[in-house]
């Protein structure tokens, strides 16, 4: 491509950064390449050894996450330095160990989630069943009362083990969350800690 | 070189020869490359985040009618690669050893 075409995609794929980060970039670019041609070289050659815009993009992306993770460390700010990171082919140095656990509990929160929902999912199946006891035992109640009020003395022994089975998931996830919580706080400590 | 021994060497290289001399961005990393293997790109990332740091300070000068923009070293970047030489200092020694027969003189 040509050197406008680079430096215009490069602008592009440069957008994650505020203004003023993005300009000082193109800055830096812009003279280097400038420089560059003083000394003699084609584009051609600049070219080749500067990579292509996403290669040189790349870079700075995930150096700039890296600084905003230790400047501001936050779930979304690890988060993003992640995504950035997985678009490199090598891991940067100043990479803190941090954001690998970061991935295991994330992969924690997905499997939680799922079990959750799997949960929720059997929840409403036995509620469904109820009502339908409920609904037959009340149409049974008209033509024979015995069995109708049988069955009715099941719906409500189910819903009151249903009641308390809900109550204990309900618990149960509280602790889940509260314990994720705690891990992901001191992941953020740690990065906090970890990068000089 | 290993990959990851090459990146933190970079911070240091890059401060060492910031320390010698004011220079700019093309500058610098024909300098690297004479000493280090890496891909030209990288180097604007170290730049900045050295200068965001606050070891390293910028300035522009005016050449051939166009701007260009300088990086100079700070106090804390002396330190920062003062630092850093002990920490090299000590790793000679080991690697002193490790090269054993092969470099000694006596």
């Amino acid at each position: 491509m040509t050197r406008e075409e680079f430096m215009s995609a490069l602008e592009k794929k440069l957008y994650f950064m505020n203004k003023s980060e993005r300009e000082k970039a193109l800055d830096f670019y812009h003279e280097y390449i400038e420089d560059a041609a003083s000394s003699g070289k084609s584009w051609d050659d600049i070219e080749k050894s500067l990579g292509t815009p996403s290669d040189v993009a790349a870079k700075i992306k995930a150096d700039y996450r890296i600084t905003q993770v230790n400047e501001k460390p936050s779930l979304s700010n690890s988060i993003k330095l992640l995504i950035a990171v997985l678009g490199l082919c090598s891991l940067p140095i100043t990479l803190p160990i941090a954001i690998i656990l970061l991935v295991a509990v994330v992969v924690m929160i997905v499997i939680a989630f799922s079990i959750l929902v799997a949960i929720i999912s059997g929840l409403i199946a036995a509620v469904a069943a109820i009502v339908s006891l409920f609904i037959s035992a009340v149409t049974t109640i008209a033509s024979s009362p015995g069995l109708g009020l049988g069955m009715l003395g099941v719906m409500l022994i189910s819903a009151g083990l249903l009641i308390l089975v809900f109550y204990g998931i309900i618990r149960l996830t509280g602790a889940i969350l509260i314990v994720v919580s705690k891990l992901i706080k001191r992941l953020i400590e740690s990065m906090r800690k970890g990068d000089k | 070189m290993d990959i990851q021994l090459k990146k933190g060497l970079l911070n240091t290289c890059v401060l060492a020869a910031v320390s010698k001399s004011d220079v700019y961005g093309y500058q610098i990393t024909q300098d690297i490359l004479n000493v280090m293997e890496i891909s030209e790109s990288s180097l604007y990332p170290v730049l900045r985040r050295l200068e965001k740091q606050g070891y390293l300070t910028t300035y522009t000068r005016e050449y051939s009618g166009r701007l260009r923009k300088y990086y100079s070293i700070t106090p804390e970047g002396l330190k920062k690669l003062d630092e850093a030489r002990k920490e090299l200092d000590e790793l000679k020694k080991t690697v002193d050893f490790i090269m054993g027969g092969k470099n000694n003189d006596a």
